[in-house]
């Protein structure tokens, strides 16, 4: 048996090969992604000033990548313009943009995105360049100007930097301002289908063209996602989710939302919000009768009455029938003459304070006594 | 008052009336004599006598006694309709003492009632207007003669009134075993203005009353009340439901309960207890609570989806959710069906709103909806009303491009073309479309727009409880999907999802690609599938045999395929399934439940069924079990293995082919395949076959010749199989085939002998044996030593003309061919240029144009000595056609037109040349012996020469050949540098042997010929085969010229057929 000692030091033992494994996993991990988004000295040779030109690159192509997945996240705005939609489970500046806003498109050109990422390049490159400080701690003076990224989409998205950077290493100097770089991802593929969709969209300015979408979703081998956030709103947001287009091994993602204007969806039936009766209840917007209706028969001089109101509810009740006359509160109750004798359709209207309304019908047979015996 | 004064009021109240009895008694004596002061008791007896002095005046005075003398003579209402008028006019209760009577009476005003059970309340002679009396004496039903003569037409039968006072009658039947009886009450008028001469039926307005009908057990009642308003419609009958039905019904001031639903506002036209025709904006709500509207017209139904894919309107369809109409047949779906399924299909622009709960329905299946062909008429041009669509597009009033097109520049020119296209395009601005609105559990709204595109949305499509589908047409189908929308597992194959916020699945796509569970929603709502979407889910090997029927019932097809094309392809799409080789295939059991469907197979299709089933014996043994006779056996027997299977196709193989090509394909491939079996089948084969079946082979037109030959072909070599071939094969005199006498000069030794040493194929022997064969009939014996002597005879002749030369170096040669394109005169040039021609009357006489010079050249040739004229067109008994006259067609009898040379024309170019025994006239057309025979017996008769040309035609009698056939075999026969000889043409036998026939006929040299001559064709004699292509006839007199023809019978014969074959085709190339 062993002593609780012995126990106390495989546990201690055990905690810590836990912590070195936690450990080497984490910084493996670091490793792989490159995390922080900065490039790590351990993956760039600075011994020359090409190993400074592939660090750029390297870098210029990285945040394209980035750049290029935040765009579709953000319907292809670096900066979303208004009007936009704000959404809380998306991450950055959480909005997207509306490429229609009910009937004003604002749908970005080609062109457009291609400057949105130059943009997106400008103001994120520096941050993987990190003030080449890998270099710096070589012995490098780098001195740099003024960024300016240059977007081409093509069947891969082209990238050309003029980056003017003066670098000195002892008594060495050198200057290096272009770059270039490629991503291979077919944006104009993308923006077909998006292109489409919209044109589809502005078709069919105040509808979802949920039809044509999955279509082109079938034909294109992307799936797509509608969400309805905020249903105080008709706005829809679609999600298109490219699954051969990869970026980083991940589908490509591209989101974007149109504004509708559907209160003539509401208006043939006199609600749009919840209505409120003057007792103060709200409609469910629909008349919930349930009472089961079922034909009745009744005789000549005999009381003949049927209550359509069992569960008291406040409906009001009226009928088409020469017959009778129903209470408001739908109670019927007569009786019955010779010359009703026969079977008769009966239609009774149930309405309620909010304007719905329920037709019922059931078919009412009159007989004589003498009939009863004829006929039974 | 005292009493004494009351006794004395007493007394004087008794004397008084004392002293009026009294006077009474003194003034009408009991004798009853008719006096002035005193009349005479009237009684029957003098009514009948005052009766049939005076009719009308009787009755008037004595009314009573009127309808006693009803009682006992009821056919005098009918005498004397004006009498029984006047009594029932004083007081409806005459009429109700005696209804009988009325019933007469009203016969006489051509209506009749087959019963009446009420009292009338009031009836109006005048107008013919009566009230019936209800069970509490309430008048229950206003209607007047009109309106009885009115429902009298269109079918409507058996009128009565009932004991409660309501109209009665009973409709046409609609469908077999539909009970049709109807009850109307209320007030049923015909408007003034609206009765004419032919009143029609659906003129009849019912108000505030009742009309009723059943429907199976049920009693199906509509209200008319208040200002609301019934319109009677002529009965439906079986195949239309346009302007008919039981009543159009107008709600006014009140919704109207109909079987299907409540009409809330507008019209609707009744026309069944299922169908209910609701018109342009009338406002419906379905027995489940869905509201229906439409632009247009508007079927609503119970009778299934397959209904809606059929209707000519626009429908909507309220069902079970496993519909099980779209198989085909329609169902109705009244009674305890749990409809929770609605089928929508719109069309010609209407625009249809559906509203409904969410959930009302499991599903709602929305059809696909076409393009929108609206068209406005622009007016009248040419005789032919022309429209102009929404497209901007020209129709007929059939809708389609106008046969033999139009003047488009009359059109545009039309006073009302502005208009009308205006119109026209005016219609793109409503096209068809669904808007589909579903009421959610929190009250909002969801739409679905379905047009001829892909759907479109309005409002939130989260959590949508009802299924939503949007299927089309297989045709229609290329690059577009089966779509749905629905809530949880209903949908498969979600490519999207709707979302709250992130996935929540609730919509999906059907996907071409992967069939699994989205089956259930082809099953039940596609209309029909195409081929390729049926092979496309076969393949998938999911399903077992019934889903494998199910699915192949779903096969769509064009109408004009018929059920047992419909069938055929079913049973033989399921061999392409991936899974067929397998033994244990689903597919192969579904071919089984298909088969045990059919009561027998078509001998038409019993191939493909065969084909479709190899390597499946018991399948393809009940396949031939269930068929009749098997049309193309060769075929059938390379889709079999198995011995017992091949000699059971070759039993069913009776009538073999027809319709096939010219070479009788069908057949060809059956003696094809006999030829690998043994000699027991080949001869049962020969035993089975049905030579004289019409259709078969062997008497189908044209090719019935090679039918027989390839028949004959086969036996060859085959002592035992030809005699068996020949005893069985019919005389047939219309072809010129005797195989009696063809098997006598066949089997003859001699003629083996002297085929053996000419070393004859089948062709020559054929041939020589055919010819010898009328060589004898022509002599009237056929006795051993004739058939050696006619042998020999042919033998001799084709001996002669084996070495005739036709085309050489001193040849004149006169080429002429058809304006057509393909006869080219190149290849007649060349030919003769190859023979060693050196001069050529002209090497371009083509077409009508050419006709007078060509003539000309025959004419003058004498000088040019031997010559060879050459025809290379359509052909016809009496006439070379230059243009014009293809085949079939080619027959005139009118002799001198500028379109074509006859053979007067010719033989008056001939004769008039002279030295016709230096001419050889090859024909290379259709008809081209008949047009030779003419030829020869006008030369002889009309124009009395004694010498004629050498023959040559391409096709024997009555027929028609094929273009290039015979100058492609010479080719191959003629060696280009060496003279065309005679050998040339008859080694051109044996390759066209097949397809036609040649014919030599050269005059005859010898005494020893003229037994065998045509009497037709006087002074020359064929070489060869002869008749039989089964239009072969005499040269027939034309008519219009009787100086220029002669008949050609009795005449010394100078010229001798050598050689004669056949062609057996028509079509396109025929010449």
């Amino acid at each position: 048996m062993l002593k609780r000692g012995q126990i106390t030091i495989f546990i201690i033992i055990g905690i810590i090969v836990l912590f070195v494994v936690l450990g080497i996993f984490f910084f493996l991990q670091k490793i792989n992604t490159g995390g922080l988004g900065v490039e790590e000295d351990k993956q760039i040779n600075v011994d020359n000033t090409d190993s400074l030109k592939i660090f750029v690159e390297h870098c210029q192509e990285n945040t394209a990548k980035e750049g290029l997945k935040f765009l579709a996240e953000h319907g292809g705005y670096y900066q979303v313009p208004e009007p936009s939609m704000s959404i809380s489970f998306l991450s950055a500046s959480s909005k997207i943009p509306y490429y229609f806003y009910q009937e004003s498109k604002n749908f970005p050109t080609l062109e457009q995105i291609q400057t949105e990422l130059e943009v997106y390049l400008a103001d994120q490159l520096p941050v993987c360049l990190d003030n080449f400080k890998v270099f710096e701690k070589e012995g490098w003076k780098i001195e740099s100007g003024a960024i300016s990224p240059e977007v081409k989409f093509k069947d891969s998205v082209l990238l050309k930097l003029n980056y003017p950077l003066q670098i000195s290493k002892g008594e060495s100097q050198q200057s290096k301002d272009n770059f270039q770089g490629r991503v291979n991802f077919n944006f104009l593929e993308i923006y077909d289908i998006i292109n489409k969709t919209v044109a589809e969209q502005e078709e069919h300015l105040n509808y979802v063209p949920i039809g044509w979408i999955s279509a082109a979703s079938l034909q294109n081998n992307f799936t797509f996602e509608l969400s309805y956030p905020d249903s105080e709103i008709d706005a829809v947001v679609y999600s298109f989710n490219f699954k051969e287009h990869i970026i980083d091994d991940e589908p490509y993602h591209f989101v974007f939302a149109n504004k509708y204007d559907w209160t003539e969806l509401q208006q043939g039936r006199g609600i749009r919000e919840e209505v409120v009766s003057e007792d103060g209840t709200q409609s469910s917007g629909k008349l919930d009768y349930q009472q089961i209706v079922e034909d009745q028969r009744c005789y000549v001089e005999d009381i003949c009455s049927y209550n359509l109101n069992i569960y008291n509810d406040p409906y009001q009740f009226e009928d088409y029938s020469p017959l009778f006359d129903i209470s408001k509160d739908g109670r019927i109750s007569f009786r019955p003459q010779d010359k009703d004798v026969g079977v008769h359709q009966i239609l009774v209207k149930v309405s309620d304070a909010f304007g719905e309304e329920k037709y019922l019908n059931f078919k009412l047979e009159i007989k004589t006594l003498g009939g009863i015996s004829e006929s039974e | 008052m005292s009493k004494v004064k009351l006794s004395k009021v007493k007394l004087f109240f008794w004397f008084i009336l004392f002293v009026f009895m009294f006077h009474l008694a003194i003034a009408c004596p009991p004798d009853n004599s008719d006096t002035s002061d005193c009349p005479k008791e009237y009684t029957y007896d003098q009514f009948q006598t005052d009766f049939a002095n005076n009719p009308l005046a009787a009755a008037e005075q004595h009314p009573e006694q009127y309808m006693q003398y009803l009682v006992d003579n009821p056919s005098v209402v009918t005498e004397h309709p004006e009498a029984y008028e006047a009594v029932i006019s004083k007081d409806v209760k005459y009429l109700n003492q005696n209804r009988g009577a009325f019933m007469s009476y009203v016969d006489t005003k051509g209506i009749h009632f087959t019963s009446i059970g009420s009292d009338l309340n009031s009836f109006d002679v005048a107008s013919g207007k009566m009230e019936t009396r209800g069970i509490s004496g309430e008048t229950k039903t206003t209607l007047t003669f009109d309106v009885i003569k009115s429902l009298q037409t269109e079918g409507r039968h058996n009128f009565a009134i009932n004991e409660a006072g309501e109209l009665v009658y009973e409709l046409p039947p609609r469908y077999e075993g539909d009970l049709r009886s109807v009850i109307v009450s209320g007030d049923l008028e015909i408007k003034s203005n609206e009765v004419g001469p032919a009143v029609p039926a659906e003129k009849v307005i019912i108000s505030n009353g009742k009309f009723s009908f059943k429907q199976g057990s049920e009693e199906i009642v509509i209200e008319i009340n208040g200002e609301n308003k019934g319109r009677i419609l002529a009965p439906c009958t079986y195949g239309s439901i346009d302007n008919c039905g039981l009543m159009e019904v107008e709600s006014v001031d009140a919704p109207i309960v109909l079987p299907q639903g409540i009409l809330q506002t507008g019209k609707a036209r009744l026309i069944s207890g299922d169908e209910v025709l609701l018109h342009p904006q009338a406002r419906f709500i379905t027995q489940k609570g869905a509201t229906i509207e439409g632009t247009k017209e508007t079927m609503f139904t119970f009778l299934g989806g397959n209904y809606c894919s059929k209707s000519k309107y626009s429908c909507v369809a309220e069902v079970p959710n496993n519909d099980k109409s779209s198989s085909g047949t329609t169902m109705s779906y009244t009674g305890d069906f749990e409809r929770d399924k609605l089928v929508v299909s719109a069309r010609d622009g209407n625009q249809i709103t559906v509203q409904a709960q969410d959930g009302l329905y499991k599903s709602v299946v929305v059809k696909q909806i076409s393009s929108y062909m609206g068209k406005e008429l622009v007016g009248e041009i040419d005789g032919v009303k022309l429209y102009i669509t929404n497209e901007e597009y020209f129709v007929n009033e059939e809708g389609i491009y106008p046969e033999g097109g139009f003047d488009a520049l009359k059109l545009q020119n039309h006073p009302n073309y502005a208009e009308a296209k205006r119109k026209a395009l005016a219609l793109n601005e409503n096209p068809s479309l669904v808007n589909l609105i579903l009421i959610k559990s929190d009250g909002s709204l969801s739409s679905i727009i379905f047009n001829k595109d892909e759907p479109l949305a309005q409002g939130n499509l989260l959590g949508l409880q009802t299924k939503v589908s949007y299927v089309f047409k297989p045709s229609d189908s290329f690059n577009r999907y089966y779509w749905a929308i629905g809530s949880g597992d209903d949908v498969s194959n979600a490519q999207g999802v709707i979302s709250e916020s992130i996935l929540a699945v609730v919509s999906g796509l059907l996907s071409k690609e992967d069939y699994g569970p989205e089956l259930e929603i082809i099953f039940d709502n596609a209309d029909g599938l195409g081929s390729n979407e049926i092979s496309s889910i076969l393949d998938t090997d999911k399903l077992n045999a019934q889903q494998m029927v199910d699915l192949v019932d779903k096969m769509s097809f064009s109408k004009e395929e018929t059920d047992r094309e419909r069938a055929t392809k079913q049973f033989t799409i399921l061999s392409q399934s991936h899974g067929f080789k397998n033994s244990e295939s689903a597919a192969v059991e579904a071919q089984r439940i298909l088969l045990s469907r059919l009561s027998s197979i078509s001998e038409f299709v019993v191939v493909d069924y065969l084909i479709n089933s190899y390597g499946r014996e018991e399948i393809q043994k009940e396949i031939i079990d269930k068929s009749e006779n098997i049309r193309s056996p060769g075929e059938a027997l390379s889709s079999v293995s198995s011995e017992e299977l091949k000699r059971a196709i070759i039993e069913k193989s009776r009538v073999v082919g027809g319709g096939d090509s010219k070479y009788a394909r069908s057949l060809a491939n059956y003696l094809e395949q006999l030829g690998i079996l043994s000699p027991e089948l080949q001869i049962l084969a020969v035993d089975t076959i049905n030579f004289e079946e019409y259709s078969g082979a062997f008497k189908n037109g044209y090719r019935q010749g090679v039918a027989f030959r390839r028949m004959l072909a086969f036996a060859e070599g085959k002592p035992e199989l030809m005699g068996r071939l020949l005893d069985r094969m019919p005389t047939r005199e219309d072809l010129g085939f005797n195989p009696p006498v063809f098997k006598e000069i066949y089997f003859n030794p001699d003629f083996q002998k002297n085929v053996d040493i000419m070393d004859s194929d089948f062709p020559e022997k054929y041939s020589v044996a055919l010819t010898v064969q009328h060589y004898l009939e022509r002599k009237g014996t056929w006795t051993a030593e004739d058939i050696s002597t006619a042998t020999t005879l042919v033998f001799e002749n084709r001996a002669k003309f084996v070495t005739y030369d036709i085309l050489d170096d001193g040849t004149y040669y006169i080429p002429i061919t058809h304006e057509e394109e393909r006869f080219e005169n190149s290849g007649m040039v060349q030919l003769a240029r190859d023979s060693g021609v050196r001069d050529i009357a002209s090497d371009n006489l083509k077409g009508a144009g050419a006709k007078e010079p060509f003539l000309d050249f025959v004419k003058s040739s004498v000088d040019k000595g031997k010559t060879t004229i050459h025809f290379s067109n359509h052909g016809g008994p009496n006439h070379q056609w230059l243009s014009a006259g293809s085949a079939d067609a080619a027959v005139s009898d009118e002799m001198r037109r500028s379109d074509a040379i006859s053979y007067v024309e010719l033989g008056d170019a001939l004769a008039e040349r002279g030295n016709l025994g230096e001419v050889t006239i090859m024909i290379d057309s259709c008809y081209s012996k008949d047009f030779a025979d003419n030829l020869y017996g006008y030369l002889y008769n009309t124009k009395g020469l004694s010498e004629f040309p050498v023959l040559i035609t391409e096709t024997n009698r009555g027929q028609v050949g094929w273009v290039n056939v015979f100058s492609e075999a010479l080719k191959s026969t003629h060696v280009p540098g060496t003279p065309l000889e005679g050998h040339d043409i008859l080694n051109t036998e044996p390759l066209t042997f097949l397809q036609q026939d040649l014919s030599v006929t050269m005059p005859i040299s010898s005494e020893e010929e003229q037994p065998f001559v045509n009497p037709a064709t006087p002074g020359v004699i064929d070489l060869g085969s002869t008749d039989d292509a089964g239009v072969s006839l005499p040269p027939e007199k034309p008519s219009g010229e009787p100086a220029e023809t002669s008949p050609a019978l009795n005449l010394p014969p100078t010229v001798i057929e050598v050689s004669q074959n056949e062609a057996d085709m028509a079509d396109v190339d025929l010449g």
